[in-house]
């Protein structure tokens, strides 16, 4: 029988499970750090604020619901409302990095150097449709907002078509309008087109015809998108320029800015990201100089990752290269915040005032006294939300351990996994995190040996697995290595092949991390190699050093058995 | 109130409710099986923080006690039960009575649901206090009902247990699955630290679907569950029908 009693017990214990779920912990909502998560509604009193444009000293600034509220003299009482103490601080708006390429976490690793928002010219589209949701929430604060060209325009075999994407290629001009339609249904925000034969590097490869240029160009404002060209030499920036491109992705360093080039930019308000970062030289820099005393827009954009940049670390490098070429702090600034975002139609970012996201980066010390200032981070707000900074904030390289004088540094035994003496230890890497089809895997075996294992696919131009170590406290941090002159690396291989030692390296201006070929046998055997032999190694700035395999395809075993970093001659010597 | 009321439901009920009180009157068996896990929980996650202070706070070794506290009160206690019960003859007994046969299944399941969920309860209370675990209500409640339904697949492999053999080889063999299984789906140790030639054994294991899913419940792991799902059913029909057979042959030597 049912009874009343048997009713009342049943209920009771259905409400105190209910109760014991209702009271276990849930997640902190916002962002990523939950002890010193800000109110929606707060104030941040006692700062000097950088509004996109220019700085406005002792200013107190309200954020409400993700937006900025009012931005006023720093006088008076404080509301009621949470309060932030700026401590005579900073207050600029988060960065634009105009040039980047995003997978992986390319977003949230931006948002933790204070780069807010970016403009992705290139990468798969299937980021796309989430990008899109996530600017459009004022919530978000996982990671930057994001625009994207989706898939770039090339021609078939052209520039673009070597990261091992299998993208659609454009041959005749007949078809650009369609072809753009279609990067357009994918999502893509801008149209990204690459004018490159190679010529400016002595190579040569296939390009869009001017036909198909003006076509695709025509196509993109039909559609109310701008058009963006990678162009890889002056003439091919011309080119583009010629067929009205609203703006390039890339600065040029063959040859110096001409005047009717010049008066050509300027004509149809067309913009410039330099990115020096990755094409640097004499005429790269005098030429952003002359950009930007002509008034043509320069925007900052760090095209990471390439160049061993990380997502965020790179344009607080490109800012620093601006100012060095000879924009003034305020104005490489500017080109990262109020700048972009007028020119690429970001709405409601880069600047400090009321209707704006609260993206916001406290800064410690004067940015426009010395734009290095940039990265001393106090603090860091995606849509009012804060967010942790990441820990090694200062681009100052972290210090290795010092070595002993004349002794060498044990990087890994591996008797005791992946781990090693300093850093972030090993990591297995392939194409296969660029969509290559290569693949490798690390473990450890009884001996204390790692046993890098892989196999070579073809589906990306530069086909390579192996390991990396990360002698930062993250991926991709880098660390002064400059104590030491060279790594020694105990291997040996299943049969003798020629792998690559790579160094992976910020500092460096060239396009591919320094690299040297060893020669490795199926007996074990110590090499020893000098940074000197890299060429443009900068051991005072390291992020990474990998060993792979590649590009012959096929399945590899290497095992190392230890790795060094040697003592400098100098040290041993004392 | 009516359908409560029909004999049918009346009579599964009452042997449901008898099965439970029968168990939870053997306290000093129900006692270390309900917290074994939580105390796993405790030296692993909180103690010694196996992989770090990270992976403990993950949510992978709640998940993975999890899986293993409803593996121990549906493998073990319900194969060493079913064998005891067989050994004293109240299958045989049972079999004279007007209960459906359905009845006796439903009531270990009942049991099994409500010795999961007592094992449960301190594990989620531990990981909250000290594992640092925060996880949206949502996920709670949906990580108590995965591990609960993905456990009664064990309950099945107890039962072909308990319906083939004796007490005491019962608790032999159940050991003897049980604690392999454990290491060996990962439960105790990511696969992903596993050699190489040990990997693939983990998804032999029906202990690693049943981590499977409750790791996706918690975020450690992504993907498709359904195929996990799939393989715990077939697990579970696998003992329904170890379970059948053990039943037929012991009926048959009776006849």
């Amino acid at each position: 029988m049912i009874t009343t009693r048997k009713v009342l017990i049943m209920m009771s214990i259905a409400i105190a499970l209910i109760l014991f779920f209702a009271v276990l912990p849930t997640p902190e909502t916002g962002p990523v750090d939950t002890t010193n998560n800000e109110a929606s509604d707060f104030v941040i009193h006692n700062v000097h604020v950088f509004d996109g444009e220019s700085l406005q000293r002792d200013q107190r600034v309200r954020v409400a619901d993700g937006r900025i509220r009012s931005v006023n003299p720093d006088e008076g009482p404080l509301p009621d409302t949470a309060t932030v103490d700026g401590e005579g601080g900073y207050l600029i708006p988060g960065l634009i990095d105009s040039h980047v390429h995003i997978f992986g976490n390319g977003l949230s690793d931006a948002l933790e150097y204070g780069v807010t928002s970016v403009i992705d010219l290139f990468s798969h589209t299937a980021l796309l449709e989430p990008a899109e949701a996530n600017r459009a929430d004022i919530d978000y604060a996982e990671g930057a907002d994001m625009w994207s060209a989706g898939t770039l325009v090339t021609a078939p075999g052209g520039h673009g078509t070597q990261f091992g994407l299998d993208i659609p290629t454009l041959e005749d001009p007949a078809n650009a309008e369609a072809f753009v339609e279609e990067r357009i249904r994918e999502g893509a925000d801008f149209i990204k087109l690459i004018v490159e034969s190679g010529e400016a590097h002595g190579m040569n490869f296939p390009t869009l015809s001017p036909e198909s240029i003006t076509a695709v160009i025509d196509a993109a404002h039909e559609h109310d998108r701008l058009a963006i060209a990678h162009a890889g030499s002056r003439e091919e920036a011309r080119m583009a320029v010629n067929a009205d491109v609203d703006g390039l992705a890339h600065g040029f360093g063959d040859a110096p800015l001409d005047d009717a080039l010049r008066d050509s930019l300027l004509a149809g308000d067309r913009f410039v990201i330099p990115t020096l970062t990755v094409i640097g030289g004499p005429h790269a820099e005098a030429n952003v100089a002359a950009l930007e005393a002509a008034g043509i827009p320069v925007l900052a954009g760090s095209d990471a990752p390439n160049a061993g940049l990380s997502q965020g670390q790179g344009l607080h490098r490109e800012l620093a290269n601006l100012v060095a070429a000879g924009l003034s702090p305020q104005q490489a600034l500017q080109a990262a915040t109020a700048r972009p975002a007028e020119q690429l139609g970001l709405e409601e970012r880069g600047r400090i005032a009321p209707g704006y996201r609260a993206d916001l980066l406290l800064l410690e010390a004067n940015p426009l006294e010395n734009i290095e200032h940039t990265t001393a981070i106090r603090g860091i707000w995606k849509n009012g939300h804060r967010v942790e900074p990441a820990t090694s904030q200062s681009e100052q390289s972290a210090s290795a351990p010092a070595p002993e004088p004349g002794s060498d540094q044990l990087v890994s035994s591996f008797d005791e996994g992946l781990d090693s003496a300093f850093g972030a230890g090993w990591e297995a890497n392939a194409d296969d995190m660029m969509n290559g089809n290569s693949s490798a895997s690390l473990s450890v075996n009884g001996e204390g040996q790692l046993r890098v294992t892989g196999h070579i696919r073809a589906g990306f131009a530069w086909r390579f697995a192996g390991a990396t170590w990360w002698p930062g406290q993250r991926p991709m941090a880098p660390v002064d290595l400059s104590a030491y002159d060279g790594v020694r690396i105990r291997i040996r291989a299943d049969s003798p092949r020629t792998l690559r030692l790579m160094i992976f390296n910020p500092a460096s201006r060239q396009g591919t991390p320094p690299q040297k070929q060893i020669r490795v046998d199926t007996e074990w055997q110590d090499i020893h190699l000098p940074f000197a032999e890299l060429d443009g190694v900068d051991p005072s700035s390291v992020s990474g050093i990998g060993i792979y395999a590649g590009p012959q395809t096929g399945e590899f075993t290497v095992e190392l058995d230890e790795v060094w970093l040697t003592a400098r001659e100098s040290s041993a010597n004392e | 109130m009516t359908l409560i009321n029909t004999p049918i439901l009346q009579a599964l009920s009452t042997e449901a409710r008898v099965e439970c009180a029968r168990n939870l009157r053997m306290i000093e068996a129900v006692v270390p099986t309900v917290l074994f896990p939580t105390f796993f929980y405790l030296c692993f996650a909180v103690i010694f923080q196996f992989g770090g202070p990270d992976a403990s706070g993950s949510g992978y070794f709640l998940a993975s006690m999890g899986s293993v506290g409803v593996i121990a009160t549906g493998l073990m206690n319900t194969a060493i039960g079913t064998a005891s019960e067989r050994s004293a003859g109240w299958l045989t007994q049972r079999r004279i009575l007007a209960l459906p046969a359905s009845g006796w299944v439903m009531a270990k399941f009942t049991a099994n649901l409500l010795f999961g969920l007592l094992a449960l309860i301190p594990l989620f209370t531990v990981a909250a206090l000290f594992g640092d675990i925060r996880l949206p209500t949502a996920d709670w409640i949906a990580l108590a009902v995965v591990l609960l339904v993905g456990g009664l697949p064990f309950c099945a492999l107890g039962l072909a247990i308990g319906s083939h053999m004796g007490e005491r080889a019962a608790i032999a063999v159940a050991n003897l699955v049980f604690l392999p299984m454990l290491f060996f789906s990962g439960l105790m140790l990511p696969v992903s630290l596993f050699p190489d030639w040990l990997a693939p054994i983990a998804t032999l294991l029906p202990a690693h679907h049943l981590g499977a899913v409750a790791w996706n419940v918690v975020g450690v792991e992504e993907g498709a569950i359904g195929a996990h799902w799939l393989i715990l059913a077939l697990w579970g029909l696998f003992g329904a029908a170890f379970t059948l057979l053990g039943l037929t042959r012991h009926s048959r030597r009776l006849a």
